[in-house]
Formats: C-alpha cells, structure tokens, sequence
C-alpha cells in the first residue's frame, strides 16, 4: 500500500529533473510500479493483434509504429540459413528486418494459434509458410512470439522457430567443403588430422562421421566441454564457429576420408593383464579388438592416442566428461569405468594398443 | 591477450545454437564433390582455390580465426606445405599480376591480410618444431602453434614468450612485435627473439636473413610482419629457462577504482623485477562479486595480475612487496596471492575468457595510462557488449634494439569487444572506434598486432616511429620494386 502511494510521487520528482528523452521509459517504469495502466494505454493482446493485422495487410508503416522507438526485435536462428535472423535496434532495425524478409522470402503465410497473455507480455504459438525466393525451396514450420508491451508500443519481440524442414534442406555433407573447413582443426589436430599430444588433441582418423559428427555436436550445444574441462572446453568455440551444422557435417566427413593413422602406444600399464578385464568390461560395446561398434556409438580405440584415452577415462570417472545429463552414450561409457581401479584401466589401454 | 581465469563464465555462456540431433546423426549422406581446383599450374600444392570455385567463401572465412569475417576477397587463396611451395606460389603471383598476402593463423583481430583481389598464400601448414638442446636454441615453421612450442620445449627445460593464448602461432605474433609471456625479461618484444629467418622474397627467391645476412630483411621482419615485402618460412628463435614456479598473484578491486588502481601500477611498475609480468584487467565481474555489489558498473572488475617467472618461489614474495605494501591494497575485495602456475595453465585460464568469437580490439601504449583508465571508467559501463576486456600492461618505456618494431610506451594499453550476433556488428565497432578517437591522442603510438588496422587505416604508421616507418617504405622499394607484395593494409 504505502509503496503504490510513494511510486508515483518518486516518478514525479524523477520525471521532473530528466530530459525528455528518458521521460517515456520513467513514466512506463512509474506505470508498472503503481500497478495501474493508464486508461488510454491500449491492451498487450490488442496492439499484438493490431501488429499481426497490419502485417497480413503488407502495412509495414502500421507495423513500425506499433513498435517503441527502442524496440528490440529477435528472430531466433542460424542467420547462415535465415539471413533475417538476428537482433535489430529500434524501428529502422524492425523496418531493416522486414526488408530482409521480403529480400529473401516470397509468398510469405503466417499464422496464429493462440494468444497467451502474461502481465505484458504476450505469447503466440503460430506458424510459417514460405518460398525462398534464391532457391525455390518451400518451407511450412511451427513458431513462437513473445511480444513484451510497455505503454502501448512493442519495446521487445523474440521469434523462436522450428527449423527442422529448413535443415532438411540441407544438401548431403561434402568432403570438399569440410577441407576448407579443416584449415580450423589443423593448428591442434595436425595436418592430417593425426592428432597432436602435445595439443592434448586426438587422432580423429579412423572415427567414422557419425561419431565425429556426434561429438563435434555435443560440444556445440556444451554438453561435452564444459568449463571444468581443460581440454574439451578449446572444442566448444571451435565446434561454434563452424558454419552451422550443415558445417559439422561437412567436416566430419572429410576428417572420416583421411586415412588411418595409428598413434603410437605409450607404455602405460601391462597389455597382458589388460586383456581378460578389457574382454569382461570393454568388449561388449567397442569390439573384441577395440575396433569400434557404430550400432553402439561406441568409437574404435586401438588407432587412438594412449594418453588421450587415459585422460578421457579419468574424465569419465570424475565427471568431467559423460555427467551431462543430455549425453547419453557418455553416460554409459561411464558407468562402465566406475568399476575399475586406474591400474586396471592403464593395463586394459596397453592392451587395446596391442591390437 | 590477457584473459582471465575469473571471467570463465563468458565463453561457457556464449549462446549455443547447436542443435543435437536426437539419435540420428546426417553421417550416410557423406559425398565427396570433386574440389575445383585452380589454376592448373598450382595444381600440385594443397590447395588452390579461386573466386570462382564453389567453396570458395568456406576456404575464404576459414583463414579467419574469429567469427567475423571481413568482407575483403582475395582472387586466388592458396595453402602450402613447403617454402619451395612458397616459392613456386611467389613467382605464380609475380608472373600473373597478383599482389601477395601472406596468412599464419589468420588470428588478426582485422583479418589484415586479405585484401580484394591477388593471392593470399596460407602457411599455417608450416609448423614444425626442431629443437637445438645444446645451444638451446630451436627453428620453427611460422604455423607453430604457442601451446606446443612451449610443451616441446618443457621437455627440455626451456621456454619461449609466445602469446598468452595457447592457439596463436609464432607467424603473425612474432613478425607483428608481439607481446608475449614474461616479455619485460624474456626480450621486451618477443620479435627480438628471432635470431634468422627463412624468407621467399619478390623474385621467388628462398634466403635466409640475420644480423649478418641481408641485414635490412632481418630488421624488417622483426616486427613489420604486417607489411612485410616477404613471406617467412622459418623462424631460428633464442630460448630462454623454464622458469621452476611461476607465482600467480591477483587482486581484485572494483570497478571505480580503476583509474586509481592503474594510477598505483604506474608508481609499482619502475620498481618491480623485470621477470614479474605486471598488468591491470578489467572483465566481466566473478558471480561472488556482482552479487553484493556497490559500483558503478556491478557487471565489470577490475584486477591486478603479477606473474612473477622465478627461479624460487619463497623470493616472489619479496619481489611483489613494492605491490603488495603499496595503500592501493586497502581498496583491495579480494586477494589470491602466491598460488603457482605454469604455462600451460595460462594458456588454458585465457582461453576461458577468450573463446572463438566475434569481436574487434585496438590499444595504444602510453604514458599516461591513468588517464586511459579514466576515459574508460567512464565509457566502458556504456559498451553495448558486456564482454568486453581492457589491459594494461606495464612496459615501462623500454629502449628497443634496432628492428622495424620501434613503439613503446610505460603501458600497454588494449581494449577488446566480444559478442556473437552478427547484426549487432556495426554496433560494437562503432562504439569501439568512437572510444579510441578518445584514447589513441594519449598514446605514443600502437601495437600493430592488435591494433583495430580496419578502423583506423590511415593511422598504421603510429605503430612505428617515424624513421622505421620510412626505412619500411625504402627497403619495400629495394626489396620489392615492382609490387609483388601487398603494402600495410590501407595503402594501395
Ligand atoms: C586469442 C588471441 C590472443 C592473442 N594474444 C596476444 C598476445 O598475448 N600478445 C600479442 O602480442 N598479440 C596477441 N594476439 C594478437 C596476435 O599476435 C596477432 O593477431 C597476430 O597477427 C596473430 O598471428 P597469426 O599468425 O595468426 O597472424 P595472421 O592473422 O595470420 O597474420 C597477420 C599478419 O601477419 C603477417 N604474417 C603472418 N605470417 C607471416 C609470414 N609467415 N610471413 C610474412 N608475413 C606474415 C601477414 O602480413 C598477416 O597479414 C592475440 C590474438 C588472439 C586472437
Ligand atoms: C585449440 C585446439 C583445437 C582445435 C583448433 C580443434 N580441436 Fe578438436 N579437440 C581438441 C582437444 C584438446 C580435444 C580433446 C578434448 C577432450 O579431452 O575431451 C579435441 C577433441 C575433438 C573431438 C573429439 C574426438 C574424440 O575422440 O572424442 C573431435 C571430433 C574434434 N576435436 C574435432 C575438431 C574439429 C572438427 C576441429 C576444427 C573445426 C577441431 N577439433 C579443432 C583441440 C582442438
Ligand atoms: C556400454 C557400452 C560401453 C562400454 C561397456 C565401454 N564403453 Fe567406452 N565408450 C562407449 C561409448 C558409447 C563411447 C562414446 C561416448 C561419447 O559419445 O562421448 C565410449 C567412449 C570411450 C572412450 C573415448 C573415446 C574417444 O575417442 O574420446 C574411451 C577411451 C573408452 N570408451 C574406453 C573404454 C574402455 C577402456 C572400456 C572398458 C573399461 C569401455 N570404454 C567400456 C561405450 C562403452
């Protein structure tokens, strides 16, 4: 009560000593600290559907003067494959995005399903249907809106949409592109993709796609490389910075046509020891010769770098690496280290060099 | 450079658009389009790659290291594994009109070496290491890379002052002046480590330059990488001993105490041991401090990193009394002092702060530091990205020997912008640019290496005195009379 009476006589004396320019943000702050809208401010929902009428019409100058004069405006996406993804600033940013659109999109649908109203916000689960005027592709995908309204006018809008039929779209991976991609990888992963120890960065012949892919993606999305993960945390701004996950294909699958490199053992533990408890506790999953099982997503090892492999199963011990709740195989790779000591481990690695 | 181990939140939040797919991953549909290559008499080197052929723009955006990617295109875009292939490429350019840029790591914060138009040769394939234990000294190929430089020569008991960042190669970095670890003792620039260097020059010609060979190509190349009339194939380099503990020392203080905490590195600086790595930080503020927090940006901090490279680690404490007892540390919320570190460990604590993304620096050095951080108290808490990083790095206005490399300043002083959002591109360069036309009249010049070269083309020549600049233009003329070589970026 006695915080509804003060609000407004705090505005007054703020509103009072600021220019005119900051006037507007003040009186909306005071509005929503006294809890009452003035009677002249339009409804969220109604300036929504205004928004929404003016667009079906092709009114952009309605559309623009819907919006505040800081509007911040989010279309959600990889902008490689939507150009008009991004953040834009203020009107002429909405006026800019719309240009995008229309440079880039023709026969453009949208629709709305519903109208979820929260203070000032509003929320529409909509969809989209449209023809990329560069290829012809066509396009129908499921959306969200989040409008936030302050004193009448759009001060925010987020798009998030489903881009799974874009990335369907998507042409087959290209070895030839994920070459030129691979000039990225070369510094830490050497020159034929060997792997480098002093890098800490693995030999990723002999991989196969899928699980480079897997991997490459599970960094991307910092599932694998968090920050208490010296080594894997370098790959999450690397696996970032390949365009898009049409990127992360290409490249694993030019990393999978490199030939295979066999990295040298390091003398760890005792092969012969290792063989009976790699049998028991390995074998099932990455093969009676460590050669791999793709059904499983279990990589092959015995082309791998010893100390490598020792670091990641100290990593799946402790958590490091296979805690996300989100990787799944990581999770069963460890439990299945959980049983062993690192006597074992080391023994059980000298015996996958063997083979 | 200097990131910090404290702002580890900004890389692991950068925002993922990273989509795991569920299950299925798109490995079957691998094919291998044959890759255009062009033209036919470089057919034989990795790879050449013209404007024309259909992953062009990959190759093209793959030589930058950061998520920008400048809109420059080079004709032809060629990767070697050899000198001999530089060589061969040289002359290629030469007998077809095409003016040569050279790319290392392609870690230019302006992506200063492409350019529309002509070749740009990639040597980052060029990266071996050989280690010479009993001058010790060692050679390595531009495209090494700082981590494993420094972990071949750990074996032998031996360091390098490479970047503080682990990814950078010795290209670039050392040819461009370089700021590099433990510098104040380890060489002041790590350029005057270079001893030789391997260089095809304009007439496709592979010579060697030193002190005593080809004299005004050795002093070139220690420190005018960006302009160099040459692409270096090799690096001889001085080594120096690994240090047995390096003490790590930080000190926090907040964010509008800035000027004063600089003001306070200014007098500690003339009297700190040159093997104590000095330098001020401001970054994004530890989670434990914006929590109760009273400044004038919450968001940011600011810190004081003394690394000290010592042969013992009980006399660290006696060298890093001139900071520890001086009335700034009344001011001081919080303190981690006398922890050990190594090399590798630096590397990895920068590349926390500093993952791949976009963004833009520039810096000055200057002798009036404290009014630099004056400026920036007061114009960082209005930088559109709150990723944004300032250092500065106590150099003390060292006499330099003679090479190209030739501006210096009591500081070091740098800012970088971070962000991720391509249309917000113009933004934050344009805020950085508007800060710097503050800045840049309270420097003595700047370092070419992390200078914002696309902003302010037409100052390049403030990174070397003015005789250097000059002697740069006349050897460009003897060297390279007929223009083979790309000039600085900005002049045509
Ligand atoms: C993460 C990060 C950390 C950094 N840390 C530091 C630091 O601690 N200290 C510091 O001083 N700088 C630092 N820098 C800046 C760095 O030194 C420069 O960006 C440098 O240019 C990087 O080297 P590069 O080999 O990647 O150069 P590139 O960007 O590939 O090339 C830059 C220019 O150098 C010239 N060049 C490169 N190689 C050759 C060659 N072989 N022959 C002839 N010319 C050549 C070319 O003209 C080229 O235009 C850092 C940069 C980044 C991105
Ligand atoms: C800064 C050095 C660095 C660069 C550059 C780099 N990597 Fe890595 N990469 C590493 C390290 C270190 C690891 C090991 C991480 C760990 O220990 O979990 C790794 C791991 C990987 C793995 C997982 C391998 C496995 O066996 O599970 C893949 C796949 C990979 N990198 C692919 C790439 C690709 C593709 C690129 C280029 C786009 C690249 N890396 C660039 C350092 C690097
Ligand atoms: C239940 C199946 C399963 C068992 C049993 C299993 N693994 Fe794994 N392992 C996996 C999977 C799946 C992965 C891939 C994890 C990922 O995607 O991150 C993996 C990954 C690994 C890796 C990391 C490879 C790389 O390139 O990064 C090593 C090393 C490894 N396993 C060793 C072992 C050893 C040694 C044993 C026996 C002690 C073992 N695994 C038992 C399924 C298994």
């Amino acid at each position: 009560m006695t915080a509804s009476r003060t609000a407004p006589l705090r505005c007054a004396s703020l509103t009072a000593r600021r220019v005119t320019a900051t006037l507007l943000v003040a009186l909306s702050l005071c509005g929503a600290a006294a809890g009452s809208p003035r009677p002249s401010t339009p409804r969220p929902i109604s300036v929504v559907k205004a928004l929404y009428a003016a667009f079906d019409r092709g009114d952009l100058k309605t559309v623009v003067s819907l919006v505040a004069k800081n509007v911040v405006w989010i279309q959600y996406g990889p902008s490689r494959l939507l150009p008009f993804a991004g953040v834009f600033h203020g009107r002429s940013g909405v006026a800019y995005f719309f240009k995008l659109v229309d440079q880039n999109l023709k026969d453009v649908h949208a629709g709305q399903r519903e109208y979820i109203v929260s203070g000032n916000r509003v929320i529409v689960p909509g969809w989209e249907d449209s023809v990329v005027r560069s290829t012809g592709g066509h396009y129908h995908v499921n959306n969200v809106h989040i409008f936030t309204v302050v004193n009448g006018k759009i001060t925010r809008f987020e798009e998030y949409i489903d881009n799974a039929d874009i990335a369907a779209a998507f042409k087959p991976a290209s070895v030839a592109r994920g070459e030129a991609l691979f000039t990225t990888c070369a510094g830490c992963h050497g020159d034929s993709a060997q792997g480098r120890p002093a890098m800490h960065a693995p030999n990723l012949t002999g991989l196969g796609s899928a699980y480079l892919l897997r991997e490459l993606r599970k960094f991307r999305a910092g599932i694998r490389g968090n920050a208490s993960d010296t080594y894997g945390f370098m790959m999450i701004g690397r696996a970032r910075a390949l365009p898009g996950d049409r990127g992360l294909r290409d490249v694993a699958a030019y990393i999978a046509s490199l030939p295979l490199h066999q990295s040298p053992p390091s003398p760890l533990g005792n092969p012969e020891h290792g063989r009976g408890l790699y049998a028991t506790h390995c074998a099932a999953c990455h093969g009676a010769h460590a050669e791999g099982n793709p059904s499983l997503g279990a990589p092959p090892l015995r082309q791998q770098d010893e100390v490598y492999m020792w670091t990641q199963l100290t990593h799946f011990r402790s958590g490091i690496r296979g805690s996300n709740a989100a990787d799944t195989e990581g999770k069963q790779m460890a439990a299945a280290v959980k049983p062993l000591r690192p006597r074992e481990l080391k023994d059980i690695l000298a015996f996958i060099k063997s083979q | 450079m200097h990131r910090r181990k404290f702002i580890g939140g900004i890389g692991a939040a950068a925002f993922s658009t990273g989509v795991l797919a569920a299950g299925k991953p798109a490995s079957g549909g691998a094919c291998a389009t044959p890759q255009h290559r062009s033209p036919m008499e470089l057919e034989h080197l990795r790879a050449s790659v013209d404007r024309g052929a259909p992953n062009y723009e990959l190759w093209r955006e793959s030589m930058i290291w950061q998520r920008r990617k400048s809109p420059r295109y080079p004709g032809l875009i060629v990767q070697v594994d050899s000198a001999e292939d530089v060589a061969e490429a040289v002359m290629y350019a030469r007998k077809h009109r095409l003016r040569v840029t050279t790319r290392c790591g392609g870690h230019s914060a302006s992506a200063c070496f492409l350019r529309d138009g002509g070749m740009l040769i990639d040597v980052s394939r060029l990266n071996s290491i050989e280690i010479d234990t009993r001058a010790p000294l060692f050679n390595a190929g531009p495209g090494a890379i700082a981590r494993e430089v420094n972990a071949r020569l750990r074996q032998f008991g031996l360091a390098f002052p490479t970047a503080h960042c682990g990814m950078v190669p010795l290209g670039g970095f050392l040819l461009g002046g370089g700021l590099g670890l433990n510098g104040n003792a380890w060489g002041l620039m790590s350029t005057f480590n270079i001893l030789a260097a391997q260089v095809v020059t304009a007439d496709g010609r592979i010579r060697h330059a030193s002190a005593t060979e080809n004299p005004d190509l050795f002093w070139s190349l220690r420190g005018g990488g960006p302009g160099l009339y040459g692409v270096v194939t090799k690096l001889f380099l001085k080594t120096y001993e690994l240090p047995r503990a390096i003490v790590h020392n930080t000190i926090t203080f907040g964010f509008q105490d800035l000027p004063d905490v600089i003001g306070a590195l200014a007098e500690i600086g003339p009297k700190m041991d040159s093997d104590v790595e000095l330098l001020g930080y401001v970054g994004p503020a530890p989670a434990e401090l914006t929590a109760h927090c009273a400044n004038a940006d919450c968001r940011r901090a600011v810190s004081v990193d003394a690394n000290a490279y010592t042969t013992n680690v009980a006399d660290s404490a006696r060298k890093l009394r001139v900071l520890t007892e001086h009335p700034i540390m009344k001011r001081a919320i919080g303190k981690e002092l006398g922890s050990t570190t190594t090399i590798e460990a630096l590397y990895f604590d920068e590349e926390l702060g500093f993952s791949q993304r976009r963004w833009v620096a520039d810096n000055v050095f200057t002798n009036r530091a404290r009014d630099v951080a004056t400026i920036l108290r007061d114009r960082m808490t209005s930088c559109p990205s709150v990723d944004a990083q300032a250092v500065f790095l106590y150099k003390g206005s060292p006499k330099l020997p003679a090479a190209a490399c030739s501006t210096m300043g009591d500081f070091y002083a740098s800012y970088y912008v971070i962000w991720d959002n391509p249309t917000e591109d113009p933004v934050m360069l344009g805020y950085l640019r508007d800060l710097y036309k503050e800045i840049v009249p309270l420097g003595t010049g700047s370092n070419i290496n992390e200078m914002d070269q696309e902003g302010r083309p037409d100052q390049i020549n403030t990174c070397y005195s003015p005789e250097a600049w000059q002697r740069l233009k006349s050897l460009r003329e003897k060297w390279d009379p007929h223009g083979v070589f790309q000039n600085f970026y900005g002049i045509t």
